[in-house]
């Protein structure tokens, strides 16, 4: 057995035994505060609540539109263009799909823009499944708009 | 017949007997190196400088038993979740904590370093088990069975599971993930729609309360032995029965779900928290790290491509 005589183990032994089991504790409850605060999903950011909810960034996902310049209205910008996020805003989309802060989608949408060179609409869209009739439902969280 | 049986078997005891120990602080340095490797091997910012840093350990196998080695490696790979937390997954984050255990069981007297590993390592697999179980519970898709369900309809690592148990045909489940990413990129294909019906059958909503009701209760009941046993480290009999426990728990999920980063941390865990008694346990754990490893594809996968199914 693990030390079952000998001298009682001292208090430097305790805290080395217990500096990744404290980490571990510290890291989680930011998590939790960031779900709860930022709206972060509980997959990811080290809280350990992988595969307990549809709600991961997966089903999290953003529609944009390219609008004329001058147009600011909703309907003239979904009138516009649909575009894709490009590759080197990814990281960024992912970080918003992952928690979904206002702040982070102005700033997407601000890039966004200035890489358009032309007013954008960004809506985060978020699915969640019925599983009485085995639908999946698309329902719009937030949206917002970015100028050049 | 009883003296052709016991034959062999004894045999058998006498040669368990003759293997080596498997002592911990000797191999475990060895083995988590090997799985760090290969789960970063996708992310090559991580993967050049810890295969840097390994190549001297490699060179220099003094150093793979010291404090500095696991602090330096606890920081690339801290560094390397700071920088991707919106992709890093939570075995990542087990990676760093078991770096920081190693680094914190190397800095003290060589007679404490196995039993600090090992409270250690008990404590990250309590602590790990209980998040995961407190967030399904605080889940109230999770307890209705309407993720799992989800899972089983639109998961590719669930399909086989899923068209095994269901009736539900392969096609019918990929048919599924394409309405998924229709609905998703909807958007861009000129078809906005705001539902897709999933193909689905009354049978995936038995499989899915299982499997609901079988992780939540093993995933709680592994907490409360590893966290008992980390509060009682005098009790091998706990130990025992949280190790064959968490080897249940490894052959029920990642025969499933090929998750092999998580699944290995958890078996490099569980070696490091047996008895120095409990050698047969020791080697359990190093065949399902050895098994997790080179069996990426899932059983499931493997069953089909046997024809079994």
């Amino acid at each position: 057995m693990l030390r079952a005589s000998g001298p009682p183990l001292n208090r430097l032994f305790w805290r080395r035994v217990f500096v990744a089991p404290v980490c571990l504790c510290a890291v989680a409850a930011l998590h939790l505060y960031r779900v709860s605060a930022c709206q972060q999903t509980p997959w990811k950011g080290g809280g350990f609540g992988m595969f307990s909810t549809v709600q991961s960034e997966d089903s999290r996902f953003l529609w944009c539109w390219k609008a004329e310049a001058g147009c600011l209205s909703d309907s003239e910008m979904h009138a516009g263009k649909p575009i894709a996020i490009p590759r080197f805003l990814s990281r960024e989309e992912l970080r918003l799909r992952v928690a979904p802060t206002p702040q982070r989608l102005d700033r997407l949408a601000r890039l966004l823009a200035e890489h358009e060179h032309a007013p954008v609409l960004v809506e985060v869209w978020q699915y969640r499944f019925d599983s009485q009739s085995g639908k999946l439902l698309a329902v719009k969280r937030e949206q917002a708009k970015g100028s050049p | 017949m009883n003296t052709l049986l016991l034959s062999p078997l004894r045999r058998l005891r006498e040669l368990q007997l003759d293997l080596p120990s498997l002592a911990p602080l000797r191999v475990l340095p060895l083995l988590t190196m090997l799985h760090l490797l290969v789960s970063s091997a996708d992310n090559g910012l991580l993967f050049a400088p810890l295969a840097a840093w390994f190549a001297l350990g490699v060179a220099m196998p003094r150093l793979l038993r010291s404090s500095p080695f696991w602090y330096v490696t606890a920081t690339i790979l801290g560094t390397g979740v700071f920088l991707t937390w919106e992709s890093a997954d939570n075995h990542r984050y087990l990676f760093v904590y078991w770096s920081l255990a190693l680094c914190c069981a190397f800095s003290l007297p060589k007679t404490e370093q196995p039993l600090a590993l090992a409270i250690s390592s008990r404590w990250l697999l309590g602590l790990c088990m209980l998040l995961a179980a407190v967030w399904k519970i605080a889940s109230p898709d999770y307890l209705s069975g309407s993720f799992f369900h989800f899972e089983l309809l639109a998961d590719e690592r669930f399909a086989h599971v899923a068209s095994w148990t269901s009736g539900l045909s392969l096609e019918q489940l990929a048919e599924n993930r394409t309405l998924r990413e229709s609905l998703v990129a909807g958007q861009l294909l000129g078809t906005e729609l705001s539902q897709v019906q999933l193909h689905t059958s009354s049978g995936v909503t038995t499989v899915a309360q299982v499997l609901t009701w079988w992780t939540l209760g093993i995933e709680g009941l592994l907490a409360g032995l590893f966290l008992a046993a980390a509060v009682l480290p005098r009790s091998p009999r706990l130990v025992l029965v949280a190790s064959l426990a968490l080897l249940c728990f490894a052959a029920t999920t990642y025969a499933v779900a090929p998750v092999r980063g998580f699944g290995g941390i958890l078996m490099l865990l569980g070696l490091a928290q047996c008895e120095p008694e409990q050698k047969r346990l020791r080697y359990a754990f190093l065949a399902a790290f050895t098994l997790i490893q080179l069996c990426p594809l899932p059983l499931m996968d493997l069953i089909a491509a046997l024809g079994l199914m």
